[in-house]
């Protein structure tokens, strides 16, 4: 066979775009050398996820062969100062542990810090320079990930700046490097300034530039959703409202809010997990099948869902949509204090640290199968779920011998303990037939080994490979601020008489129990 | 943890499995298996060295792991031994040990298909040279999802690579080369350096490759690395050999397309106690095209390889790649899950089977 080396575009006729000597396609997927440079590197996230997650991606031989990471920070410190604190931090933060020490010294040689103020313009020109400089020694050929791990304030000035240092490429005139910006949600805080938000970003960047975090997606349970829904024929025939009750979504957790009172105040629960991490969820759960795997395939079918979701009815909100704030409780032996009781946060606050919603999805598959959502802090235990509940079966056949029939329930259990559970109806062995439901049940760490990657390694990962699919798209965000901004202005309109109105080590607010009751069902008790 | 294993009458591997399940009764524990491994190997006086790999295994992927020792120096044996491995504290592994030998050989397939985890993937892990074996591996090559070989045990090299590219084409499992997958690493920093069409002119219309590579005593066949990478550059650019020249460490092969080529496959014996037999440690090409000269070292402790490349126009600042492997056994674990050696894998193959290693 000979070789072909057919040439690129006008702009980089030098690179060839089909290499002989590169793997043909598969499984296996091949990375481009990069820079990565994380905005906010002195920060919490980088100490805890981001470093932890890269030297795992190295330990497993997943990223680039040539690749440096630029820490850009507004603390005064030099590169071997930083390395160290990576380092510390890794040791602490690493899923795999004790870490290899040899190893670490390999990695260490590829990372590097840059101190400058975010609104510095020489410091733009000099990281330009720097990052140039590196390209040189490290052969990382122009390619650049900046991930903004910094308060959401600072978007907009560090966007416009890479920009205007030519450090972010024009997708049209630029084929021969790329360019692109991960940002942290929260992307906007309600419809409004979603959209301005958006404009901006769109002013400077390309959409396919954009990489909007939520770290949800890269857990291996969210992605194992997909799969379990379109690998599996037999459970897409009764993926539908012919078979399906209703759908509980659950995230919870038993910690409160502690240092983050500052943050809290101005965010709450809907800004905080609802309007992401559980819109996610939904729009996985309830979407159609793709008609293929690229990212944009599958973010067209969770739009989809997202678009279809009947708006609030805000005659009946009361009904539909739950608030809750915890108040002093008793959780894992030890008493608790109350949200209004934490530090920085307002003794009279009327923020929510629970909220509970029912929402319906307009479309053939779902018409009139409700969809309730919780989420809430200081809760009896943490726990993130997806139940699906399943409509008994018809008849009273065993009713008549005064048998109870329980509804199926598929779980998908998010964290922890990352499973799949089909809860079926069984005969109790002997003469008489009483029936007991029993579990059937898959557990990851059962079957998958000590340590699975962290969703911070598979989003590093992908970003690296320029795939979108476990990233939020524009409209995937605008679609559900639209959709839940009416909830944060009735609130605001409407400020709450009762909070706190859960006791902390509870399942929330009595309404949020009443929602289901009113329809003859119940939360599912995790 | 490895609960001790016994050795069993072969009607008894069902009954032993289940009293060491039940001896774990009320500990929680589940009896997790992803596929069934088959292990087929040399009994060897020390430990197996396999032993470990298959340990990186169970560690990611539980499973249930047959071994069949092959006893070269007995007569008319079988033997069975039973025991488990609990690598979470939640993760029971069955380990199946049988040896055989002789005409017992014979009944290894009869015990070993009732041991196959129904509806779950069978992998065969073959660490012999395939074409020697006329009882086990036919039987069982019709079930299998994958075969993995490491070509470092076979004595006849050529006859190998025959087999296993008849494997490819007249059976539906995937094949795996162990050390094909070992220099994954570098082929990928091969296809990083020579990405622009110069540069592939350049590699295309080498006259020299040097490859060089860590050669232990304590393998038979450490040169097999660097004649899967020389192949691999032979198949893409099809290079046809013309005349080999072979010697303790050291092999020559002239190739003759265009430009007469010659790559040299030199050993280091002592290089680092820390790397395996067969590691490859450098790669140079040499080439008239504008005097190009291309260097990749690997940097003696670390994972890393140093790059460097010239020509008459420039000197490029010398650059570190990562190779992907860093532990031990990642191969194994990359070729059962991630399988990738298709297309190139079989040209290669193709290639170096037409050249006898005798």
């Amino acid at each position: 066979m000979t070789s072909s080396l057919r040439t690129g575009t006008e702009e980089n006729k030098n690179t060839v775009s089909q290499n002989p000597l590169e793997e043909e396609s598969g499984a296996l997927r091949t990375m481009s050398p990069c820079v990565l440079v994380i905005f906010g590197a002195t920060g919490d996230l980088t100490g805890r996820k981001l470093f932890p997650a890269l030297y795992n991606l190295m330990r497993d031989g997943q990223l680039p062969s040539h690749f440096a990471c630029v820490g850009f920070a507004r603390r005064e410190k030099n590169h071997e100062v930083f390395r160290q604190e990576m380092q510390k931090a890794v040791k602490e933060f690493s899923r795999v542990k004790p870490i290899d020490e040899k190893l670490w010294s390999t990695f260490t040689n590829q990372i590097f810090y840059h101190h400058s103020d975010f609104d510095n313009d020489d410091g733009y020109e000099s990281l330009k320079t720097f990052l140039e400089d590196l390209d040189k020694k490290m052969g990382t050929k122009g390619n650049r990930v900046f991930y903004l791990s910094t308060q959401p304030k600072y978007f907009p000035d560090i966007i416009a700046r890479l920009n205007q240092h030519g450090l972010i490429y024009d997708t049209s005139k630029v084929k021969d490097k790329w360019s692109r910006v991960v940002i942290e949600k929260p992307f906007g805080h309600d419809y409004k300034s979603a959209v301005d938000l958006q404009k901006f970003v769109l002013n400077h960047l390309a959409e396919s530039q954009i990489y909007r975090i939520d770290h949800y997606l890269g857990k291996e349970t969210v992605q194992n959703l997909l799969v379990f829904r379109f690998a599996n024929s037999i459970f897409e025939s009764f993926w539908n409202n012919h078979y399906v009750d209703h759908v509980q979504i659950t995230v919870g957790e038993e910690i409160g809010i502690g240092t983050r009172g500052a943050f809290w105040e101005e965010a709450g629960m809907l800004r905080d997990i609802v309007q992401n991490h559980m819109m996610q969820l939904l729009s996985l759960v309830a979407m159609e099948p793709p008609n293929s795997l690229n990212a944009d395939a599958i973010r067209d079918e969770k739009v989809k869902v997202l678009q279809s979701i009947r708006p609030i009815d805000m005659k009946n909100f009361d009904q539909h949509v739950v608030r809750g704030q915890y108040g002093p409780g008793f959780i894992n032996g030890q008493n608790v204090i109350g949200y209004r009781q934490e530090a920085n946060v307002n003794p009279k606050s009327t923020i929510e640290t629970f909220m509970a919603l029912e929402l319906y999805i307009d479309n053939w598959r779902w018409s009139n199968v409700p969809f309730y959502l919780r989420a809430g802090k200081r809760l009896p235990k943490r726990a993130t779920d997806i139940s699906i509940f399943f409509k008994n079966v018809p008849g009273s056949l065993f009713a008549k011998r005064g048998q109870k029939n329980e509804n199926n329930v598929l779980v998908m259990r998010i964290q922890p303990n990352e499973g799949i559970s089909l809860k079926i109806n069984s005969k109790v062995p002997g003469p008489q037939s009483p029936i007991q439901p029993v579990k059937m049940d898959f557990n990851y760490s059962s079957y998958f080994g000590l340590s699975p990657p962290e969703a911070y390694e598979r989003l590093i990962c992908d970003c690296i490979l320029g795939d979108g699919t476990l990233f939020a798209r524009g409209d995937e965000v605008l679609t559900s601020w639209k959709l839940l901004t009416p909830i944060l202005e009735r609130w605001q309109e409407t400020p709450p008489k009762d909070f706190p109105n859960y006791a902390s080590g509870t399942w929330g607010p009595k309404s949020a129990d009443e929602m289901l009751a009113r329809e003859g069902r119940s939360w599912r008790l995790i | 943890m490895k609960a001790m294993a016994n050795q069993i009458e072969l009607v008894d591997i069902d009954k032993e499995l289940k009293r060491l399940w039940d001896e774990e009764e009320g500990k929680n524990k589940v009896r997790a298996c992803l596929f069934t491994l088959i292990v087929y190997t040399k009994k060897k006086d020390d430990d197996d060295p396999w032993k470990d790999h298959v340990h990186s295994i169970i560690s990611s992927f539980p499973c249930r792991v047959i071994y069949i020792h092959i006893d070269e120096t007995s007569h008319d044996m079988l033997k069975t031994r039973v025991s488990t491995e609990t690598v979470t504290p939640e993760t029971f592994c069955e380990i199946i040990d049988i040896e055989a030998s002789g005409a017992l050989l014979e009944r290894v397939p009869y015990i070993l298909l009732p041991l196959i985890v129904p509806d779950l993937p069978l992998y065969l892990l073959w660490t012999q040279d395939p074409s020697t074996d006329k009882i086990i591996l036919p039987s069982l090559k019709p079930y299998a999802k994958r075969i993995i070989f490491d070509a470092g045990s076979t004595p006849d090299f050529s006859r190998f690579t025959k087999e296993v590219l008849t494997l490819i084409e007249s059976f539906h499992c995937e094949v795996g080369d162990l050390n094909w997958s070992a220099i994954k690493g570098w082929r990928k920093i091969f296809a990083n350096l020579f990405e622009t069409k110069e540069k592939l002119e350049a590699l295309e219309n080498a006259n020299k490759i040097t490859i060089t590579y860590h050669s232990s005593t304590n393998q038979a066949h450490p040169e097999i690395r660097a004649i899967y990478f020389q192949g691999w550059l032979a198949a893409i650019f099809n290079w046809k050999c013309i005349s080999k020249n072979i010697q303790k460490n050291k092999i020559s092969l002239t190739y003759c397309d265009k430009t007469p080529l010659v790559i040299e496959l030199i050993g280091e014996e002592n290089f680092s106690l820390q790397l395996p037999s067969g590691a490859l440690l450098s790669i140079e090409v040499n080439s008239p095209l504008r005097e190009s000269h291309f260097s990749c070292k690997r940097l003696e402790t670390t994972s890393q390889v140093f790059i460097q490349h010239s020509d008459t126009v420039s000197c490029a600042l010398p650059t570190c790649s990562n190779l992907s492997s860093t532990f031990e056994g990642q191969e194994i674990l990359q070729e059962l899950f991630y399988p990738h050696s298709g297309k190139h894998y079989r040209m290669m193959l193709e290639n170096i089977s037409k050249i006898s290693w005798d």
